[in-house]
């Protein structure tokens, strides 16, 4: 069903609408599931009463197995999911590459390099290490995009190769770095190099969550932008478009996206590369529409990815990166080879 | 043979007292190499042209052509001198309104994702919108009104990728046109097609500046048609204007032999025009 007709409001809310009801049926049916399995209804009751205030009639499944365990996971993989979409998004614009993927280009090893480095030092606060894991995003993104000119234009070959060179330079480094830190074992290895989210969560999930959409809301108001600037910038900027203004936008946009989700999943590869590449195929590519089926298909594949990544090897668990880097290393070449090729 | 070569008066007199919608005064330029010796300059050219009139740049390769276009179009500003349109500095103006004025055709429009020509004309759309721009009934109206300008109503609804050369050329002036610009400029917009399409291109052109009122600047290697098709020809040779003026002004056999290398014959044609001949003999 690839768009042949003009984009309207009302394909927007329907396609929006659509996926955010599959959304909450996925998210609903990952809390379900696990070594102890619990039935919708009593999902559904449970969240009634977590929304009402009837704390005194819960059962313990329901405090302790659903809102203190799963649910946060769950929310946490739909924030990490929809932040690292729109990300790839974005950059896939501004880079006018659609292989540009926070992973890909080495911007998610640069967050978490920040963050290990603010781990490092003393004092150590949940804000300083997010804070040096955006730091270490924006140094990346900008570092790849340098690199990745030849001849004053992007080349994509090059942008690759600078994206995946410093991605495996950052890796070498936080291993290295790793054995220095106390206290931390191949768990927290896996967390930074593959992406995790069974680790607690260093924030309130609600604050998260605020700073998460406000960003994605910030890239959004450039939709209409980036749709001219996967056409180039003089081209963009013949047609009127800011270039200076959104460019700056989408990179902190995305750095921070970028930024927040490994700062509490480590560098979950691939989903801002998959997602918005099949939300293109099914939506077509117009970035007002891409955004928010991106955000949305985002947090739904992340959903899934990580149920499948705490249930399919039970009771051990995959990082929920092995799972996203699976589905999504054979896309990429693909990917790669339809283009170059 | 070598030709003294004079410049010829920046202005004919037919011009004088007539309001000019583009005023450029002693426009010049130069690129820099992190501040070493500039690697190109462009000495200061003037010239003005009116609404409906056609304006083409001519030249060998290298000799400012592109950088004459850009400065026009207002994304560069000009070292020393001015241009006007309707009396506005062009580089002063901010993005939107300078798209809402200026339309730019450029050599090469490469695409990274699949597009429709709608939604691809739809983008000159931009400028007179606002947000999300989410193309209104009158948006989508003057895509199709564009795309019938240039005889491309048929490609309506196509995918960009699946247009030959000069369908999608012509797809790429309509989305300049439904910018709704005072000027219109293109760069090469002949540069890929054969010689049945670029005739028709210009005469195009010339009928849109007429009907439009609007005023049309192109960049062309192709002597023969700006000869026949432009009100006014800006002649430049390694970044000096050697030539402005009425095309029987400006193309003169021992100025276009000088400037080409090339022989070149140039004749007197029917409607005051001349008809540019290429000599070449087997030795």
């Amino acid at each position: 069903m690839t768009a042949g007709k003009p984009l309207t409001l009302r394909r927007v809310m329907l396609v929006t609408l659509l996926l955010a009801m599959i959304l909450v049926v996925v998210g609903v049916v990952a809390v379900g599931l696990g070594p102890v399995p619990i039935p919708t209804r009593e999902i559904g009751a449970c969240l009634a009463q977590a929304a009402t205030g009837h704390s005194a009639s819960m059962t313990s499944d329901c405090r302790m197995i659903v809102l203190d365990l799963r649910l946060p996971r769950v929310l946490l993989a739909l924030l990490v999911g929809a932040a690292l979409s729109v990300a790839g998004a974005g950059f896939q614009s501004l880079l006018r590459n659609p292989l540009a993927d926070p992973y890909v280009l080495g911007v998610s090893s640069g967050a978490a390099l920040g963050a290990i480095l603010a781990l490092l030092a003393q004092p150590r606060t949940t804000l300083g290490t997010m804070g040096a894991a955006f730091a270490g995003a924006l140094v990346t993104v900008a570092a790849v995009y340098f690199l990745g000119r030849r001849g004053g234009q992007l080349d994509s070959y090059t942008l690759l190769l600078a994206g995946v060179i410093s991605a495996s330079f950052f890796s070498a480094v936080i291993m290295f770095l790793m054995t220095s830190l106390p206290g931390r074992d191949l768990r927290g290895m896996a967390f930074w190099l593959m992406g995790d989210l069974s680790s607690p969560l260093p924030v309130r999930l609600g604050w998260l969550m605020l700073v998460t959409w406000l960003t994605i809301g910030a890239v959004y108001t450039t939709s209409a932008d980036l749709n001219l600037l996967a056409g180039g910038e003089q081209e963009a900027m013949h047609l009127g478009v800011n270039v200076r203004r959104v460019k700056l936008v989408v990179y902190l946009g995305g750095s921070l996206l970028t930024a927040l989700a490994v700062s509490v999943s480590g560098a979950i590869g691939y989903v801002g590369l998959l997602v918005p590449h099949v939300m293109r195929m099914l939506f077509g590519s117009d970035y007002r529409l891409l955004i928010p089926a991106s955000a949305l298909g985002g947090a739904i594949a992340l959903i899934v990815a990580d149920t499948l990544a705490r249930t399919v090897v039970a009771p051990t668990e995959l990082p929920v990166g092995a799972m996203t880097a699976i589905a999504g290393a054979p896309v990429f070449i693909y990917l790669l080879r339809r283009k170059l090729g | 043979m070598s030709a003294r070569i004079t410049p010829p008066p920046a202005e004919a007199a037919a011009w004088r007292g007539e309001p000019a919608r583009l005023d450029v005064e002693a426009v010049s330029f130069s690129y820099h190499a992190a501040g070493r010796q500039p690697l190109f300059t462009l000495e200061p050219v003037s010239f003005r042209a009116r609404r409906g009139e056609l304006v083409t740049i001519v030249g060998p390769n290298a000799s400012g052509k592109t950088t004459l276009l850009k400065l026009l179009s207002g994304v560069a500003r000009p070292l020393a001198g001015r241009i006007e349109l309707d009396g506005a500095e062009v580089s002063r103006l901010d993005s939107r309104t300078r798209a809402r004025r200026i339309g730019v055709v450029q050599q090469e429009s490469p695409l990274v994702f699949p597009l429709t020509t709608t939604d691809f004309v739809l983008q000159g759309r931009y400028a007179h919108g606002h947000g999300l721009r989410l193309p209104s009934d009158d948006d989508l109206g003057m895509a199709l009104r564009s795309l019938g300008q240039v005889g491309a109503a048929h490609l309506a609804g196509r995918w960009m990728k699946e247009l030959s050369g000069g369908e999608k050329q012509r797809v790429v002036l309509a989305r300049a046109l439904a910018q709704q610009p005072l000027l219109l400029l293109l760069d090469e917009p002949t540069l890929h097609l054969d010689i049945g399409g670029q005739v028709e291109l210009l005469r195009q052109l010339a009928s849109l500046a007429t009907a439009g009122h609007s005023t049309i600047v192109v960049v062309t290697h192709e002597l023969e048609l700006a000869a026949e098709f432009s009100d006014l020809t800006v002649l430049l040779h390694a970044g000096r204007a050697l030539g402005v003026g009425r095309p029987t002004e400006v193309f003169q056999e021992a100025l276009l032999r000088e400037v080409f290398g090339a022989p070149l014959r140039v004749e007197p044609g029917p409607g005051n025009r001349p008809r540019i001949h290429l000599e070449v003999h087997r030795e």
